[in-house]
């Protein structure tokens, strides 16, 4: 491997879209076939709509006749001595890994792979994913190690096929951690950093508890990469601006759908590989499918055998996946998430979450942790909590400025208060985005 | 790999260097004492323990950058983990119910939690394929007088582990077992020393273990 190249693999990063189309396909069919043939979980439901392998022929067969499934009905398939729901494609005995979702819905649930999936999921997904966002061999890099969570199980492997080390703190992503984490990128220098972006601000906070200044947490730190929130622009910019890192990768994408990858350089979507998983995208009510470049509900299914059984799984974000060469030259998909359906509402007739209302607010302040109150409530303007920063904050001067932004983007006004940051609700060490019910009347005053 | 150690006197912060040969070793360790305690090929493995604890960590490649080969692959069993904090006891015992492993890896100070998370607290009847309790005890933390499992059929086993040491080892019936070949164990000043010998760069660590008449037995394998 030559480190200073953009590629992993030019060739098929870089595939024309009839290639793609082509191995898509061809890789679909196959996987149609193992499930009908092994899985009880697909074969009872495509029985029911009447369907078979031989009656897909094409795309077009495949996503009218092929029913979606989602999380509820994988749990309700789950059973004791079977957490996966049978859901792989591979003998039984060949299980070695199982791993969890992050459990954000309230349960995890558990996929089940052999030890040759790994390895080839690695090869065709994650090598490429962490090359693109510059992990090189002979790196050292900070992470937390959570051999529980498939992303971690595969950072790990990806680190040994690299040939990079590692340096990991005791302790797991809790706040109550944060000082080991701290201390662990102080002593040891890391050129890379993989974490939460959450992480960023709470080391830093945690440098200055302890009188060390904060830059000096990130000195050695070339790149990050940073998953499990959205990441937009003025997050990008306020988590260079800093830490003096040279660049700031956005890494995502969904476990149970089996799907994933980063942005590159040009931070435009998460180049999400077209050799490994086909997304569609589908209207949020009619499941009627959404042109790419369109807004929707996405519906995976994973091309690979021998790990997890994925065909046409529904997820439930909001998102968009573009299908058009990219300026690094890739072709695969490019995927934004939103947010999740639970964080979507409507204003005006217009669908929205919180990602919209971000932009607005970092056009005026930037990067900003906000809070949207009540979002069904009526009236005409969008009630909005946001962090202050430090004694005196412009922001505070300039609520005005961000109701009329708001008026121009998005059709709707925003009525934004300022409130101390540790007043803003949190539950599971995540922010509330929408606050909803009574408790959005209980945050009153302190501007 | 560096890993910080598991903090005891805090603010005095520990790093444990592993190469790549102390990882296999590490793994050959865990593996080899893994089938002393009865351990065998297709089953499956539930860690309730940090992802960085020295033992989890080399139960699988999965769980470890730079290793090549964990316990979990020499043997030819499947595992799980779940990180070992309290806070997570309930998803730990919802697994637990669902994977329904023949072993379970756990941390001693989360043995009482995760059961009053299993129905009625039993862990047996949770999971009759259980086989083996591993419980993963750190040094220099006192030795657990007893811990309270409930109920079964399934066998016991202390899992020792010190971090200065690269040290893993089995605690039954006042004996500890070790793998030898990996390591250099003696009795010293009524303590117990140990020195890897996959790590030469590595001096001899006394450990919290009393030796001699009034403690542990040393026992090579």
């Amino acid at each position: 491997m030559i480190a200073d190249r953009e590629y992993y693999d030019e060739e098929a990063e870089t595939m024309s879209y009839k290639d793609l189309e082509d191995i898509q396909f061809r890789k679909l069919k196959a996987v149609i076939r193992y499930a009908y043939d092994n899985s009880r979980f697909y074969r009872k439901r495509w029985k029911e709509v009447g369907v078979t392998p031989d009656d897909i022929n094409s795309m077009h067969d495949f996503q009218r006749r092929i029913p979606p499934y989602t999380k509820d009905d994988v749990r309700r398939s789950t059973a004791p001595g079977d957490p996966t729901a049978g859901l792989y494609s591979c003998k039984p005995e060949e299980i070695s890994i199982y791993s969890m979702t992050s459990g954000t819905t309230g349960v995890n649930t558990v996929l089940g792979m052999g030890q040759a999936f790994a390895d080839e999921i690695v090869e065709k997904l994650f090598m490429r994913h962490y090359w693109m966002t510059k992990l090189r061999p002979g790196m050292k890099v900070f992470q937390v190690l959570t051999g529980w969570h498939f992303l971690g199980i595969m950072t790990n492997l990806v680190l040994t096929k690299m040939g990079a080390s590692c340096v990991t703190p005791w302790g797991t992503t809790m706040q109550k951690y944060i000082h080991n984490m701290m201390r662990t990128m102080l002593d040891n220098k890391p050129d890379y950093f993989i974490g939460i972006p959450w992480m960023i601000q709470a080391l830093m906070e945690e440098a200055t508890r302890i009188g060390v200044e904060p830059r000096k947490v990130f000195s050695s730190v070339r790149y990050m990469q940073l998953s499990g929130e959205p990441m937009t622009q003025g997050l990008r910019k306020k988590i260079m601006d800093e830490t003096d890192v040279i660049d700031v990768f956005d890494a995502g994408g969904n476990t149970d759908g089996v799907w994933g990858s980063a942005d590159c350089y040009v931070h435009r979507g998460w180049h999400v590989w077209m050799d490994v998983d086909l997304l569609e995208l589908v209207e949020m009510d009619s499941l009627e499918p959404v042109d790419y470049g369109g807004k929707g509900r996405w519906i995976s299914t994973l091309l690979l055998l021998g790990g997890p059984l994925v065909i046409r799984y529904l997820g439930d974000d909001l998102a968009q996946v573009e299908r058009e060469r990219c300026e690094c030259g890739r072709t695969h998909y490019r995927v934004r998430i939103f947010d999740r359906l639970d964080n979507t509402f409507r204003m005006n007739g217009r669908l929205m979450t919180p990602y919209e209302v971000s932009l607005v607010v970092e056009e005026v302040c930037g990067y900003r942790l906000f809070t949207i109150v009540n979002p069904e409530a009526g009236g005409d303007k969008l009630k909005l909590l946001i962090g202050r920063e430090g004694d005196r904050d412009p922001c505070a001067e300039m609520l005005d400025e961000i109701d009329r932004v708001a008026h121009k983007k998005l059709g709707i006004g925003i009525e934004a208060r300022l409130v101390a940051r540790e007043r803003l609700p949190f539950a599971h060490r995540k922010l509330v985005r929408i606050l909803r019910g009574p408790d959005g009347t209980l945050i009153k005053g302190d501007r | 790999m560096i890993i910080q150690a598991e903090p005891w006197d805090e603010p005095d912060v520990r790093y444990i260097y592993l190469t790549r040969r102390s990882l296999e070793a590490l793994a050959e360790v865990l593996a080899n004492l893994m089938d002393r305690s009865g351990v065998h090929a297709r089953n499956k493995v539930l860690v309730y323990d940090f992802s960085m604890s020295l033992p989890a960590i080399v139960v699988s490649r999965a769980y470890a950058p730079e290793l090549r080969r964990g316990a979990c692959e020499i043997l030819d069993c499947s595992m799980m983990s779940v990180d070992g904090v309290p806070e997570l006891a309930a998803r730990s015992a919802f697994m637990f119910s669902m994977l329904q492993p023949e072993v379970l890896m756990i941390r001693s100070e989360l043995v009482s939690v995760f059961r009053s998370n299993l129905e009625r607290g039993d862990i047996a009847s949770a999971n009759p394929n259980l086989e083996i309790v591993l419980i993963v005890h750190p040094d220099p933390a006192p030795l657990p007088r007893e811990v309270k499992l409930g109920p079964g059929v399934f066998s016991r086993h202390l899992l020792y582990k010190s971090d200065d040491g690269l040290f893993l080892g089995l605690l039954e019936d006042g004996s500890l077992y070790y793998p030898s070949g990996y390591y250099d164990v003696k009795c010293s000043s009524g303590f117990v020393e140990v020195r890897p010998l996959f790590a030469k760069e590595r001096r001899s660590h006394r450990t919290s273990l009393e030796c001699g008449p009034s403690g542990v037995e040393v026992v090579s394998l």
